[in-house]
C-alpha cells in the first residue's frame, strides 16, 4: 500500500474542484496511491461540488481497495461530514 | 464562515449543565417518591432531556445525542408509568447523567470517550420493562426503503416508536445537492441546519454510486441525498416550510404501520430550542447603575474627609465602610447562590454510598433560603460528605439511618448542624475522627466542633463568618512558602527563564527584560540576588501603572480562590503580606501586599 497526504490549503468549492480533481486523479491513477489523506488545514468551507469530490475520491479508491481519510477538519466541516453521515464511508478526523 | 460559533456551543454547554443539575436533583426526588410517581415531575425531567438531545442533534454532537436519547427512552417509560423509578432504575439513569456531564465537559474532544457501559444498561432497562410484544423493539432494527432508490435506512425500532409517541410524522426527503443547494447558492451546512429546524434528522444517506468516480463524466452532475426526518409538521406544512416539490417528500407509512398505535394523548408541545441565547443585558445595566451610585457615594465620602471635625470624620468612615461592604456584596453577587442549589450534591453522594454499600441511608437537607458563596459551598461538598459517611458508619449496618444537615443564619454567622434524625441511634457516647476534613473546613475560614449529648446524640457544628474576603488568585511557592497572588494583579507569567534575560544595575536592583523593556524584580523573602536569579519562573505583576516581577519556584501556577483570614499579631508586623489563608490540604498561604511591593520600588 502506498500512502500520500494532499493539502489543498484552500476552500473546496466549485471553482477549484476541476483542478483539484485532476490532481487527485494523478495521485490515485498515475502514482498508484491507495491510501490517501486529505489534510484540510486552512480549509474553512466545502460546498456541494466539493462534497462530491470527496465522495468521488472515496469511490475511486474503493475500486482499488484503497482508503480515504480526511484529516484536520475544522469544527464546521467535521460537523457537516458527521451530520451527512459521510463518516460511514470514510474516516474523518478533527483538527 | 463559522456557522456553529463558539457562543452557540458555549450557550449549549451552559444551559445543558444547568439542566443536567436539575435533572439529577429531580431524579433523586423521584427515587424518594418510590411508587408514587409524580407524573408532572417525571415529564419535566423527560422534557429537559429531550431539549438536551435536540440541541445535541442540531450541533451534531453524536455521542451526547445517542446517550441522551437512551436516557430519554427510559424516562419516557417512567412518564407513562410503565417503569417505576426504584433505586436500581435511578442508579442507571444517574450513571447516564454522570457520563453526559463528562461528555459535555470534554465537548470538543469526547470522540474517544465511550458510552458503551451506560448504553448497555439503559437499553437493557428499556428492554426489560417493555411488554413482550414490543420488547424486541429496543434491539430490533427496522428497514425503511428509499423510494426508487437502492438504499435503505436501518433504524432501531424503539427510536421510531419514541418519535411516533411524541406525535411526530416520519418523512423521507429527497434532494439533489447540485440542483437544490449548489445552484441556489446555498452551502451544505446551511441547508442541513435549515432541515434540522423543522424536525429531527433520524438518518441521512448519499446515493454515492450515482456520484461516480473521479474518472466518470457523471461526477458533478447530480448528488442524490435522502433524509429521514421526524417532524411535528403535517405533510402540507412541511412542503411549504421547506420549499419542496411534492416528488421530493414521501410520508413513511407502510414500513412503520405496525408501530403506529392509537394515542390517548397527543404530545404537540412546542419544544423550546436548547440553544436559545440569553442576553442578560438588562441585569448588567442594573448592576452598572448600582456600581455607579456606590462610586458617587464613595466620592462624596472622600470629599467629606477634608472636614476636620472628629464627628464628621467618624461619620464619613462609617459611610465609607458601608459603601465598601456594598461594593463587596455587589461584586460577589454572581457567586452568591442558594446553599441548597449546591449542597444537594451531598445527598447524591450519600445516596450512591448507601446504594453501593447496600445499606439504607439518606440525607435530609434543610437549607431554607440561605445564600452562600458558591466557591465555599463547592469546597464543602467533599469534607461534609466524608463526615456524614463517617457518621453513617457508626451505626449498625442493618439499621436505616437518616442524617439532617440543617443551616441556620444569624446576625454574625452561618451555622451548619449535622445530626442524626434519631438522636438515640447510637447507644453510647461516640466521637468522630475527622482530622483531614477539619483541615479542609478550616481552610474555608470556618471552625468545626462535635458534641455528644444524651438528648441530642452526636452532632457536628460548622460555623462560617457572614463576611468573608475571597480573593481570586494564583497559588505559587517561593522558597517553600505558598503565596496567593491576586489574579487582577497578574499580567503575565514567564517560564523557563534564561540567565541572559536578567539585568543588574548599580543599585543592585535585579531587572528582567520583558517586551523590550526592563522590569524590576522584587523579593518577598529577603533572598539575595544570586538566589533570585536561579528562579525559573517570573510572575509579571501590575499595580496601578507600575510593572514588576515576582520570581517564584512553582513550575505550575495554580488558580485558587483564597479565603482570607486575618494575620496573627506576629505576622501583622510583616508589611509584605496582608492576609493568610489555608489551602485545601491544610498548608498556609500568604497573600502578598502588592501595593507595598510596588511602593518598595519607588
Amino acid at each position: 500500500m502506498s500512502k500520500k497526504v494532499i493539502s489543498p490549503g484552500q476552500d473546496i468549492v466549485a471553482s477549484m474542484v476541476p483542478e483539484f480533481k485532476k490532481r487527485l486523479q494523478e495521485i490515485i491513477v498515475e502514482e498508484g496511491i491507495t491510501e490517501l489523506d486529505i489534510d484540510l488545514t486552512g480549509v474553512e468551507m466545502v460546498d456541494s461540488v466539493g462534497l462530491g469530490a470527496f465522495i468521488a475520491t472515496h469511490n475511486t479508491l474503493s475500486q482499488k481497495n484503497g482508503k480515504l481519510t480526511v484529516i484536520n477538519a475544522s469544527d464546521d466541516i467535521y460537523s457537516l461530514f458527521k451530520t451527512m453521515r459521510l463518516d460511514q464511508h470514510f474516516e474523518i478526523q478533527q483538527g | 464562515m463559522m456557522l456553529i460559533d463558539r457562543e452557540t456551543i458555549d450557550n449549549y454547554i451552559e444551559e445543558t449543565n444547568q439542566s443536567l443539575v436539575e435533572v439529577e436533583k429531580n431524579l433523586l426526588i423521584l427515587e424518594n417518591l418510590g411508587g408514587n410517581i409524580e407524573i408532572s415531575l417525571a415529564r419535566s425531567v423527560y422534557h429537559a432531556m429531550h431539549i438536551i438531545r435536540n440541541g445535541a442533534n442540531l450541533l451534531s454532537l453524536s455521542k451526547i445525542k445517542e446517550l441522551s436519547q437512551k436516557i430519554e427512552n427510559v424516562l419516557g417509560l417512567i412518564c407513562t408509568e410503565r417503569l417505576t423509578p426504584n433505586p436500581e432504575v435511578i442508579n442507571i439513569l444517574l450513571q447516564g447523567i454522570d457520563r453526559l456531564q463528562q461528555l459535555i465537559a470534554l465537548i470538543h474532544s469526547n470522540e474517544d470517550m465511550d458510552i458503551d457501559e451506560q448504553s448497555v444498561l439503559l437499553t437493557g432497562l428499556t428492554s426489560a420493562v417493555l411488554p413482550d410484544e414490543i420488547k424486541h423493539s429496543v434491539t430490533e432494527v427496522r428497514d425503511i426503503p428509499i423510494p426508487d432508490g437502492n438504499y435503505v435506512f436501518h433504524i432501531p425500532e424503539f427510536n421510531l416508536i419514541q418519535e411516533i409517541e411524541q406525535g411526530k410524522n416520519i418523512y423521507i426527503l429527497i434532494y439533489d445537492l447540485i440542483k437544490d443547494v449548489q445552484e441556489k447558492n446555498n452551502t451544505p451546512l446551511n441547508f442541513v441546519r435549515f432541515i434540522q429546524q423543522h424536525g429531527e434528522v433520524i438518518d441521512s444517506v448519499f446515493d454515492i454510486q450515482s456520484i461516480g468516480t473521479l474518472e466518470e463524466q457523471v461526477f458533478g452532475s447530480e448528488m442524490p441525498y435522502f433524509v429521514l426526518l421526524a417532524s411535528n409538521l403535517a405533510y402540507e406544512q412541511l412542503i411549504e416550510s421547506l420549499g419542496l416539490q411534492s416528488h421530493q417528500i414521501k410520508k413513511v407509512k407502510s414500513a412503520i404501520n405496525d408501530l403506529i398505535h392509537p394515542k390517548t394523548e397527543s404530545n404537540q408541545q412546542n419544544l423550546v430550542s436548547a440553544i436559545s441565547v440569553h442576553h442578560r443585558k438588562s441585569g448588567q445595566k442594573d448592576r452598572l447603575e448600582l456600581l455607579n451610585a456606590l462610586f458617587c457615594e464613595l466620592s462624596f465620602v472622600m470629599d467629606s474627609f477634608s472636614n476636620n471635625s472628629d464627628k464628621e470624620i467618624l461619620t464619613a468612615t462609617e459611610r465609607m465602610r458601608s459603601a465598601l461592604n456594598s461594593f463587596d456584596e455587589l461584586l460577589n453577587q454572581e457567586n452568591n447562590v442558594l446553599a441548597s442549589n449546591v449542597l444537594w450534591k451531598i445527598g447524591r453522594n450519600i445516596r450512591d454510598f448507601a446504594y453501593q454499600s447496600n445499606i439504607q441511608a439518606k440525607l435530609e437537607l434543610q437549607c431554607g433560603l440561605i445564600m452562600m458563596d458558591r466557591r465555599i459551598l463547592s469546597r464543602l461538598i467533599e469534607p461534609l460528605t466524608a463526615i456524614i459517611i463517617k457518621m453513617i458508619r457508626l451505626v449498625q449496618s442493618n439499621t436505616p439511618v437518616q442524617i439532617c444537615l440543617n443551616l441556620i443564619k444569624n446576625a454574625e454567622m452561618i451555622e451548619m448542624h449535622v445530626s442524626f434524625f434519631n438522636p438515640h441511634i447510637l447507644s453510647q457516647e461516640t466521637h468522630l475522627d475527622y482530622l483531614n476534613e477539619e483541615k479542609k473546613i478550616n481552610a474555608l475560614c470556618a471552625d468545626i466542633k462535635q458534641s455528644f449529648e444524651v438528648q441530642t446524640g452526636l452532632s457536628v457544628l460548622i460555623r462560617f463568618p457572614l463576611h468573608l474576603r475571597i480573593i481570586p488568585g494564583y497559588c505559587v511557592s517561593i522558597d517553600e512558602q505558598f503565596y496567593i497572588i491576586p489574579r487582577f494583579n497578574v499580567k503575565d507569567c514567564l517560564i523557563n527563564l534564561n540567565p541572559s534575560m536578567w539585568r543588574c544595575d548599580d543599585n543592585s536592583t535585579l531587572s528582567l527584560l520583558y517586551n523590550e523593556r526592563c522590569i524590576p524584580v522584587v523579593e518577598i523573602s529577603n533572598t539575595d540576588l544570586d538566589h533570585l536569579k536561579n528562579k525559573k519562573t517570573l510572575i509579571v505583576c501590575e499595580v496601578g501603572n507600575q510593572l514588576f516581577g515576582l520570581a517564584v519556584d512553582s513550575p505550575k501556577i495554580l488558580e485558587r480562590d483564597a479565603i482570607c483570614q486575618p494575620l496573627s499579631k506576629k505576622l501583622d508586623l510583616n508589611p509584605s503580606i496582608v492576609a493568610n489563608c489555608l489551602l485545601d490540604k491544610g498548608q498556609i498561604a500568604f497573600v502578598p501586599n502588592m501595593a507595598y511591593l510596588a511602593n518598595k520600588l519607588l
